[in-house]
């Protein structure tokens, strides 16, 4: 009997991954084949179907010109599914390059810069009762690292208000801010994905933070700089690459994931991309206001799998740098 | 009554300056759209700015309307929350006490669910119910939807663990306590701090959930300001759900200090 | 004189569940009995077991899918508790696999309405810990745990006692644990252990970490409790010198095994005949610790042996000792003297 049960939630757990690595396949080769362009259908996703009385050809049967059949207002799904693949994956990709460039340079600045010397050197300073200005012409510290604290609390503070603030609703206040300077929809939809990255660099900086003040607590940062070391090579080798590059890795993964809800959600809204670049939300929104049928499957399926993917390599990745930290 | 005035006031400063800074940005990110300065020059900025924020602190720009929905927005978040916790509570008892395979298939089932976006779960939802005209499970939806219940699920689980773990539960069990009672004011905090977390999400969720169901909230007052251009609108709306996410996080880390006294003698 | 046994143990052994599935166990054939009125000592090294089995009297396990195997029997004042054995052979499974698996649920549900250990745990038997400043609840003052242990004794027994073991009651009362020194918890600690009135006293390691005045003042306290409660003290410690004092049985363990159990006076005597190498190691330690060659340490957890765990420090080894166990216990001088050693079970059968 416990054997039994034990083989159910092997082959089930089996069956799902063998499931999952058949779909990283699936995506990888679609997205090449879309990022170059390659035509795999004969129908357009942009304009609808029409028959020859001039009438939208809805809910069509699956076929081989329609393997995933038509919508209700007679667009192709498969062409659909396949062209929003492309846009899903780029305006992601900006999203998660921004992300981690912005949480690795504010969790540095703030985790490393930050109460390392100008802070010690103003607490030394509290602790002793020494006069100021002798112990300033004495000490090796310069004054601009007491004016860098100032600047590293304000940061600590606009830090911890982004971090707690809903991000969608930024990102729509961000929308009305960029209508009137920027015309073009696309364009606009890029950077108000970068916007979101910058808005969530927090929660990396954050991250990588706690790493530092636990490095911090074993003394290695203190040994590192007394062997010698410069600033650089601590940060990039030993902080960046040796503690924190799973961190990085399955933020990144995971920020993919976030990215690619957040463009389906504004092209739902109606704020997101517009054509000639073709999204799921507009498949989603399209779905929305048809009557229920069950051919919603099919991009639903997708978008799914996609974001369910991104979070399966986002945790894999997270299991490793578990591991690795302890 | 002195404690509680203690906690009162930090927890007040604290809000008020975080208000007064988030307020300030928000205000100036619409100061420069252009469009809303048509009538307000650039010089009259600061003074703008304080006649809002004194209106705001007295409560003149309130109304029924803003109420009522600022309401319905909190109720569909501070359901959610709810729900989630009480099935949280649940599955924990249930993995604790039975070692059957099907609390596992329950849990995946929820794992697998988190990676369906709440627009996804809610439009499914709506067009499965749009003919009955009935909305059941909204705070099903924002629950699992963006895998707000399965994240805390197994943060709480593993919190949780580690207090079971801990030396003086095993001191208290020896002695002839539970271990729950015990150690219930850490699980508490501990509960309350994961809990919260979790609200901006589910304020930036409920835009949607508002939108696809047609529940006159908050969120949705932002979305009809961005296609209708209110801008007053949008700003009371984003100030007012900042002001909540800001008080509730002061209320998170104020409890451990209040409650915890190793965090507050300093020993932690 | 025939004296009432409360504590009797045969046969313990604990295995548990670690990381990635593997199973450790922890303790393996531990016997041992206590009396009334008898001070029971449990001397071995870091890792072997002490505090597993003092734990798997009261039936904690410190680990949740943790096995106990073994005949426990409890008697004190009214409650009497026999367990384990029986609950094993409903619940614990052998897997093909030689792994053990454990219904939780039933488990546990045997234990709340059969036997009463619910009852006996904080009354009947007291636990006292080594670091009370990590074993005392952080959120409770040190009233509210005298409140919660103790709630039928009046405060002013409450504060004699505190008075008596040197605390100011004004002070320490409405204090909570992080803000007391160890000296001062510990001493709390004993002061719970007096108001409660147990019948068994189990201390585990309650010197270690304190300086030796704080000492000093525990092992008088623990006489004080003796003589006028006369209640019966299961004393744990790696320090054999201090278990020595007190003492009226020691049990030995090494490596979650019973190596030798027996009176006091016959294990502390360096000159007494028959006795375990290991014993003799530690007493060869405590007399003249800074002049010693190397020592080995036990194996690991989840090293198999098939001979005497033993026999890889023993000065008496033979070849065979590696390849075939003692038998546990089987040499009985008297009525309680056990040994766990094939040299003096096979010159006794010869």
């Amino acid at each position: 009997m416990e054997q039994n049960k034990n083989n159910v939630n092997s082959i089930y757990k089996n069956v799902l991954r063998g499931i999952f690595i058949t779909y990283v396949f699936i995506y990888i080769s679609f997205l090449l084949l879309s990022l170059f362009n390659v035509k795999l259908s004969r129908s357009e996703p942009i304009y609808p179907i029409f028959d020859k009385y001039g009438d939208a050809l809805r809910f069509t049967p699956i076929s081989l010109r329609f393997p995933f059949g038509t919508d209700y207002f007679g667009f192709d799904l498969f062409s659909q599914v396949y062209a929003g693949l492309k846009t899903n994956f780029i305006f992601s990709l900006i999203t998660a390059v921004t992300f981690i460039f912005f949480g690795i340079l504010f969790g540095v600045r703030i985790g490393y810069y930050y109460r390392s010397r100008a802070g010690d050197f103003k607490r030394f300073i509290n602790s002793q009762n020494i006069n100021q200005t002798h112990c300033k012409q004495v000490t090796y510290y310069p004054d601009i690292w007491l004016k860098k604290l100032k600047v590293d609390t304000f940061i600590k503070i606009v830090v911890n208000i982004f971090d707690s603030f809903p991000l969608l609703l930024l990102v729509l206040m961000m929308t009305i801010f960029l209508d009137g300077w920027i015309r073009s929809t696309n364009i606009k939809l890029a950077l108000l994905m970068g916007f979101y990255g910058l808005f969530s660099a927090p929660r990396l900086a954050k991250m990588i933070i706690g790493k530092i003040k636990g490095l911090r607590a074993e003394d290695f940062i203190l040994s590192a700089i007394s062997l010698g070391l410069s600033n650089r090579k601590i940060i990039w080798k030993h902080i960046l690459w040796y503690e924190c590059r799973y961190l990085i890795l399955y933020q990144f993964a995971y920020m993919l994931g976030q990215a690619s809800i957040l463009e389906v959600t504004l092209t739902f809204f109606n704020f997101g991309a517009q054509f000639p670049w073709i999204s799921w939300g507009f498949i989603l929104n399209n779905v929305y206001k048809a009557p229920l049928h069950f051919y919603i499957v099919f991009p639903i399926f997708f978008i799914t799998m996609t974001i369910n993917m991104y979070m399966k390599t986002a945790e894999v990745l997270k299991d490793i740098a578990e591991i690795r930290s302890k | 009554m002195k404690k509680i005035f203690e906690i009162f006031r930090d927890v007040f400063s604290n809000f008020i300056k975080h208000l007064f800074i988030i307020s300030l940005i928000i205000y100036s990110i619409m100061y420069l759209v252009p469009g809303y300065t048509k009538f307000r020059p650039a010089l009259r900025y600061p003074i703008s700015y304080f006649d809002w924020l004194f209106k705001f602190c007295t409560f003149n720009l309130f109304n029924k309307d803003v109420i009522s929905r600022y309401l319905n927005t909190l109720s569909l978040v501070m359901g959610s929350i709810l729900l989630s916790l009480l099935i949280i509570l649940i599955l924990i008892y249930l993995k604790k006490s039975f070692s059957g395979i099907w609390v596992k298939m329950i849990i995946n089932i929820l794992g697998f669910s988190s990676g369906l976006h709440i627009l996804v779960l809610g439009i499914v939802f709506y067009l499965l119910f749009r003919k009955t005209g009935v909305t059941p499970g909204v705070f099903f939806i924002l629950a699992i939807g963006n895998g707000v219940l399965i994240e805390m699920y197994f943060t709480s689980k593993a919190e949780i663990d580690k207090i079971l773990s801990k030396e003086y539960v095993l001191a208290g069990v020896a002695w002839g306590f539970s271990p729950i009672k015990f150690a219930f004011n850490e699980i508490a905090i501990t509960i309350i701090e994961q809990s919260i977390a979790r609200v901006p999400i589910l304020f930036s969720s409920t835009i949607i959930i508002e939108y696809l169901f047609n529940i006159k909230g908050l969120s949705y007052t932002i979305f009809t300001g961005i296609v209708n251009k209110d801008y007053d609108a949008i700003i009371l709306a984003t100030v007012l759900i900042s002001a909540t996410i800001i008080l509730l996080n002061i209320l998170s880390e104020k409890i451990r200090f209040y409650i915890d006294p190793r965090v507050k003698y300093g020993t932690e | 004189m025939n004296k009432n046994i409360l504590i009797e143990i045969q046969n313990l052994k604990i295995v548990f569940e670690i990381e990635g599935g593997k199973q450790v166990c922890v303790v393996e054939d531990v016997d041992l009995c206590l009396k009334e009125g008898e001070i029971l000592g449990i001397v071995g090294e870091s890792g072997s077991g002490k505090t597993q089995s003092a734990l798997a009297i009261l039936g904690i396990e410190l680990q949740e899918p943790g096995i106990v195997n073994g005949i426990l029997k409890i008697t004190v004042g009214n409650e009497r508790c026999e367990f384990y054995t029986e609950l094993v052979d409903k619940y614990v499974r052998k897997l093909p696999n030689g792994r053990y698996k454990k219904n939780n649920r039933k488990w546990r549900r045997e234990i709340k309405n059969e036997y009463s250990l619910y009852k006996i745990r904080g009354k009947k038997i007291f636990l006292m810990f080594q670091d009370p400043r990590s074993y005392l609840n952080p959120f409770w003052t040190i009233r509210k745990h005298f409140e919660c242990l103790a709630p039928d004794s009046p405060l002013i027994e409450i504060n004699d006692c505190l008075l008596k073991f040197n605390l100011d009651p004004s002070e320490v009362l409405d204090a909570y644990p992080c803000s007391l020194s160890g000296g001062q918890c510990q001493r709390v600690m004993i002061t719970l252990g007096y108001i409660l009135k147990p019948e068994v006293i189990i201390a585990d390691e309650i010197t270690t970490g304190l300086d030796l005045i704080n000492q000093v003042a525990v092992v008088r306290s623990l006489n004080e409790l003796k003589e006028k409660q006369k209640l019966s003290i299961i004393l744990i410690s790696h320090d054999i010198g201090f278990v020595g004092q007190l003492a009226d049985k020691i049990l030995i363990m090494y490596d979650g095994q019973g190596a030798e159990f027996g009176p006091a006076k016959n294990i502390l005597d360096i000159a007494y005949d028959i006795k375990h190498p290991y014993t003799s190691e530690l007493l060869k330690i405590f007399k003249d610790k800074h002049n010693l060659g190397y020592i080995d340490h036990p194996p690991r957890k989840n090293e198999i042996i098939t001979g005497c765990r033993f026999h890889r420090r023993c000065a008496l080894r033979e070849t065979a000792c590696e390849y075939e166990a003692p038998r546990d216990f089987g040499l009985m001088i008297n009525e309680d003297h056990q040994l766990r050693c094939k040299k003096f079970q096979s010159s006794k059968e010869q």
